[in-house]
């Protein structure tokens, strides 16, 4: 497959994780007074640390460059007809209705089809509420009751798969750097974007509570989680908890955003949860290799409970499959010869750069705050010379990445 | 005093914040007609034609949902649409025509939110003036737009067959987001009948080939610009506040407003108590200078205008005339002082 095939090709993957939970995201929260961070307060090192985040929580993904500050199109949005995405049964059944698309928005802060000329608060209430920022107010939000303390009347959300039931539980501080970074720190892209489609209702009966849970999320420890032994850090944990939270595991491994929820974590338990990638999302004649997302819960004989802490940092960092890597620090001399790299359904090139300490929390997480859940997942299909090319010619970029600022990007 | 140079065809309806669509919708609007001393244009048969559009319940009572439903979300966002179509009050009209005849023909667009795409089958069309009167010259077309709260003046010129009929049809134009897209949008509607009498022909006006030269304002004047982005029911990221002053003008000075509509619907954008003159759209430059009051910003367009405040200081308003969005606070108060 041509490698300008591959890349709408794993575009679609989102398309797909969304697909399993696009019956909705949560408008029901508890909403806390945002701070209010005028825009000519933003510090450089508020940008760079919106900088990092967007890289991790990997929004070029679907709005343009992937992981990679410098690829074209960074953050400039939809620029093929490629990167859009079906949303509805129509993804799986042509002609099925309904059929919504979804086209991803140009992210730069140019002022007629950006981010220009919206504000950092419009961005901060679009990403802790899913508001589209265009068309909800420049207003701090206080409440969750529509025609509330600024809460629209009628909150017009963002279309999936826009994962903002995931980025919600960040921190106002991280949601603000993100806002800062896209409003100083990226140079202005002029690419106009299709509207995304979508129901008279925008999305309202989709996003619900009883689908992603409440916001803020259930205090730990939920029935699907365990009270870590002594001997571990709690604080740690609970510090894992939120980043597997505020990043969307449960998206494809289960329980979606609430740890509350049926299968949180435990892998594939119902069939919408797989999904396939290959040339058979832009020819359905074509292969597919269908991703089967892991139990990740501590169970020995089906879960992470066979691995060790370093296989899974080494899985999150590199991308290395644990069932086949060593269980050892990863250098430059000590990475495989012949990396058996995991499914691209599992974004890792952009957790890949989170800091170790919050890789490490994640693990603690898994390992130690969550209950171990029987259930073996059947092996993902992978093509026989493995995942390693379709990396490349994705584009990836580089780990860490580039220094700020990139050829896209401007530095105050 | 009316001033040299204002006269046209103008409307009037209720303002109140809030309750601007509702009372339009119950019928609260009407026609005012500024006429010149020295038309320019040949005396002939002149017709006003007010569009409004409105939808009823089975009883006869107007259709207004209750706004916690869905349907009046639709009507939010679209604008309240009405599936009967009047012309002057009156569901498809006639107007009689002789074959060879000149009419002239004030048209305003008094719908809450339906844009009108106005054409008559093989017909001709010659624009000749807008929200501040007439042109400078005619415009040969075969289709208006004409957005709400704008007005036109057409010369419907009668190349038609002695007792032949025509339709007045509004053509589908899509204006509207697709989330709330009418199914029916592609519609063509029937608005009048323009029937031709058994007359033998009578011999065409001669029309003339400058109506009304309109001095352009001269950029070099402009003291202040400003930039309105509009979005889905806000101006600048705000609704309306009785309270809050939004912009202030100095009287005397000349300002260029730049208007970006940011979202994908169009968004008619009207300006109370002065005139202006659009400069471009997109960068595109104006063929030639007009008055307008109320300008159509077609979905993510840009459109700017030069306006001189050269009287009448005080408050003004400047809104989105989709009465729904206006009533949603899609508004700003300007000071000129």
């Amino acid at each position: 497959m041509p490698s300008s095939e591959r890349a709408p090709l794993i575009r679609r993957i989102f398309l797909v994780l969304t697909l399993a939970v696009t019956a909705g995201v949560v408008a029901a929260f508890t909403a806390a007074p945002a701070d209010p961070s005028p825009e000519q307060q933003a510090s450089h090192e508020q940008i760079l640390r919106g900088r990092q985040l967007v890289i991790e929580h990997g929004c070029g993904g679907c709005h343009g460059g992937w992981d990679n500050p410098e690829a074209e199109g960074w953050l400039a949005g939809l620029t093929s007809p490629a990167q859009e995405f079906l949303i509805g049964p129509c993804a799986w059944e042509p002609g099925a209705e309904p059929c919504f698309r979804t086209r991803p928005r140009n992210l730069t802060p140019d002022n007629t089809t950006g981010m220009g000329r919206f504000s950092e608060r419009q961005i901060f209430n679009s990403l802790r509420y899913g508001l589209r920022p265009g068309e909800t107010a420049d207003v701090e939000i206080t409440s969750n009751v529509p025609g509330e303390g600024n809460f629209p009347m009628f909150p017009k959300y963002m279309a999936p798969p826009m994962p903002w039931n995931a980025w919600r539980h960040m921190p106002d501080e991280d949601l603000w750097a993100i806002a800062a970074y896209l409003k100083h720190g990226v140079k202005p892209v002029s690419n106009r974007v299709e509207d995304s489609e979508g129901p008279p209702d925008f999305w309202v009966s989709a996003y619900t509570e009883e689908v992603y849970g409440p916001y803020p999320a259930q205090p730990f420890p939920t029935d699907n989680e365990a009270i870590p032994p002594a001997s571990v850090d709690r604080e740690h944990v609970e510090r894992g908890r939120h980043l597997v939270i505020q990043h969307g595991c449960g998206d494809c491994h289960g329980g979606l955003t609430n740890p509350a929820a049926p299968g949180w974590l435990a892998g594939v338990t119902q069939p919408v949860q797989v999904f396939p990638v290959g040339p058979c999302l832009v020819d359905p004649a074509a292969p597919c290799f269908m991703m089967r997302p892991r139990n990740l819960t501590p169970d020995d004989e089906t879960g992470i409970g066979r691995y060790t802490d370093r296989q899974i940092f080494n899985a999150i960092r590199f991308g290395l499959r644990p069932s086949t890597s060593p269980d050892a620090e990863i250098t430059d001399d000590t990475y495989p010869e012949n990396a058996d790299l995991l499914a691209p359904g599992m974004v890792w090139t952009e957790k890949r750069h989170m800091a170790d300490e919050d890789l490490w929390a994640i693990v603690a997480y898994l390992r130690h705050g969550v209950k171990p859940v029987s259930n073996a997942v059947e092996d993902s299909d992978r093509p026989a010379e493995g995942w390693e090319s379709t990396y490349v010619d994705l584009n990836i970029g580089t780990y860490p990445p580039p220094p700020f600022p990139t050829v896209n990007e401007v530095a105050r | 005093m009316i001033p040299p140079g204002t006269a046209g065809t103008y409307w009037y309806h209720p303002h109140p914040h809030h309750r601007t669509a509702y009372q339009v919708a119950k019928g609260l609007y009407g026609a005012l007609i500024v006429r010149a001393a020295d038309d320019p244009l040949p005396e002939m048969t002149e017709k006003l034609l007010i569009l409004w559009d409105n939808r009823f319940l089975e009883n006869g009572s107007i259709d207004i949902p209750d706004p916690r439903s869905l349907e009046a979300r639709i009507d939010f966002e679209n604008g309240r649409e009405g599936d009967v179509l009047f012309v002057n009050g009156q569901v498809m009209p006639t107007i009689d025509i002789r074959s060879g005849e000149v009419q002239r023909w004030r048209i305003v667009n008094a719908s809450a939110a339906r844009v009108y795409r106005l054409a008559i089958e093989g017909h001709e069309l010659l624009h000749v003036g807008s929200d501040g009167g007439l042109f400078g010259q005619a415009i040969p077309t075969d289709e208006i737009v004409v957005s709400n709260s704008e007005r036109v003046e057409v010369l419907v010129r009668g190349t038609g067959e002695p007792g032949s009929r025509v339709t007045l049809q509004d053509l589908p134009y899509d204006r509207y987001i697709p989330q709330t897209r009418p199914a029916d949008w592609e519609q063509p509607r029937d608005l009048l009948t323009l029937a031709y009498s058994d007359e033998e022909p009578v011999a065409p006006l001669d029309i003339p080939q400058v109506i009304r030269p309109i001095e352009p304002l001269d950029p070099a004047d402009v003291t202040t610009e400003r930039v309105m982005s509009l979005t889905q029911g806000f101006i600048n990221g705000k609704t309306m506040d009785l309270a809050r002053v939004d912009e202030v003008a100095s009287l005397g000075t000349t300002e260029i407003w730049t208007i970006e509509n940011l979202v994908g619907m169009d968004h008619p954008f009207h300006l109370h108590g002065f005139s202006f003159q659009v400069l471009d759209r997109n960068g595109v430059p104006d063929a030639f200078p007009k008055w307008e009051d109320t300008v159509n910003v077609p979905k993510h367009e840009t459109v700017r205008f030069i306006v001189r405040f050269d009287d009448y200081a005080g408050k003004w308003m400047f809104h989105c005339h989709i009465l729904d969005h206006e009533n949603a606070g899609m508004m700003g108060v300007l000071e000129v002082r």
